[in-house]
């Protein structure tokens, strides 16, 4: 009975997973397991890859009104041999793009959205406002997402989110 | 393949995969502080919004505190180096050791509302098969073993395929442009191919092609003897290694290759 249930509970697992690939959102599964990322999505790079970059940028404004110039924030580390075994930053820079991602999706479901009041700004803000002065210390910074094409050269820019200024902490 | 070499082999790369992302994760651990990308007090209001039980509003916030996090990153990385001490003993691990491992993991994975990856869930599934697998080993169950093994053959069987169909779909892949386009990034590229590449548009649409062919056709891999099955997964082996140089997604060889031996124990089977 015991090894039914142990099987019947991977099968039906696995059941949920195919119907998740399908991009439908299977009714029998409960919430918990999207909560702890149960449910894999293995479309990998598909059906379209990633072609392009997010990019971070920040500036600040001084107390007297003027405005330093923009610093470019780094969200991955140039990759170096040993990223092969060990790369923890990879982790970090996930997460970034994953919520930069999602500014794309929440603004093309809902134009009129406000996006400070959504998590992955929460996320991207308290990232920013903890990073260090451009310059002299400023009251307030201001950051701007853009999204990037191709290497060197051949790099396209276009700016995607421009925020608000942020009182500094 | 038997069960139990096969048991081995999925248990040793997934510990090392666990082994590696906790130690990973122990280096991140200011990240988790209120100003982190992994931010606790968000991911609590996160979760505090999205739970509808009281149970879910009550659990959840409580687990995603900093210190249970790191608790269960540390259990993790401690019981991940067990079990690889465990098999190069050649000593058989308890099911415990490995259902502890899974029950760290969703604890890790409930305190990151961004950030996971299909390597990550391919762990999860990895454990929870080879959790099955080896308490049937213990109990002598035969049905479990086989259920936990062709569970995380049937998942990575699935992973291959979807990923293959999905990019069909896609018009860069079916132009043979993708894998051009994902090492021109910064992201996933590194300037050397992608300067390669660009040099050779044949090389670039081959590149494009043999990923998609080699997805789609994955599930062969259940139909061929053993031998050219492990040829097979052999090929799967220097894709992943490529894709961790090139792409730098370290944990994908691990994560990955930790479900070739389950397909080989199922294809040995049939």
């Amino acid at each position: 009975m015991a090894e039914a249930m142990v099987l019947g509970l991977l099968g039906a697992w696995f059941g949920v997973t195919v119907l998740n690939q399908l991009g439908r959102r299977p009714l029998a599964a409960p919430r918990w397991m999207r909560a702890v990322s149960a449910l894999p999505n293995w479309r990998l790079f598909a059906p379209n890859p990633v072609v392009s970059d997010h990019e971070l940028l920040y500036r600040d404004r001084l107390a007297d009104g003027t405005v330093t110039p923009v610093r470019h924030l780094a969200l991955r580390q140039r990759r170096r041999p040993w990223h092969l075994l060990w790369n923890p930053r990879n982790r970090t820079a996930k997460v970034l793009t994953d919520c930069l991602k999602a500014f794309h999706e929440l603004h093309r479901h809902d134009p009129d959205l406000d996006l400070r009041a959504t998590i992955p700004y929460a996320i991207v803000a308290r990232h920013v406002l903890r990073q260090p002065p451009v310059g002299p210390v400023g009251t307030h910074r201001q950051f701007v997402v853009a999204r990037a094409e191709g290497l060197g050269a051949r790099r396209l820019v276009a700016v995607v989110l421009t925020s608000e200024y942020h009182r500094l902490p | 393949m038997e069960a139990a070499t096969a048991l081995d082999l999925v248990e040793a790369m997934a510990a090392v995969a666990v082994v590696v992302g906790s130690a990973e994760l122990l280096t991140l651990r200011s990240e988790f502080a209120s100003d982190g990308l992994l931010s606790a007090e968000i991911t609590a209001r996160f979760r505090a919004t999205n739970a509808r039980s009281r149970l879910a509003r009550r659990l959840g916030p409580a687990l995603v505190r900093p210190p249970v996090v790191a608790a269960a990153v540390v259990v993790r990385l401690l019981a991940g180096a067990a079990l690889l001490a465990a098999l190069a003993a050649r000593a058989r691990p308890s099911p415990w050791l490995l259902a502890l491992i899974l029950a760290a993991t969703l604890v890790v994975h409930h305190a990151m509302v961004f950030g996971l990856n299909a390597a990550d869930q391919m762990v999860l599934v990895v454990f929870a098969g080879a959790t099955v697998a080896e308490a049937g080993l213990a109990l002598d169950r035969d049905a479990l073993v086989l259920g936990g093994l062709g569970f995380v053959a049937a998942q990575a069987g699935l992973a291959y395929f979807v990923a293959g169909v999905a990019k069909l779909a896609g018009p860069a892949w079916r132009a043979g442009d993708a894998v051009r386009a994902i090492v021109d990034t910064t992201a996933f590229g590194l300037a050397p191919v992608s300067d390669a590449l660009h040099r050779s548009a044949s090389a670039a649409r081959a590149a494009s092609f043999v990923v998609v062919a080699y997805e789609v056709a994955f599930p062969v891999v259940f139909l061929l003897p053993v031998e050219a099955a492990a040829a097979y997964l052999g090929v799967g082996l220097l894709l992943h290694l490529g894709i961790a140089a090139v792409m730098g997604l370290n944990l994908f060889l691990w994560a990955f290759a930790a479900a070739y031996p389950a397909i080989l124990h199922v294809a040995w089977r049939w």
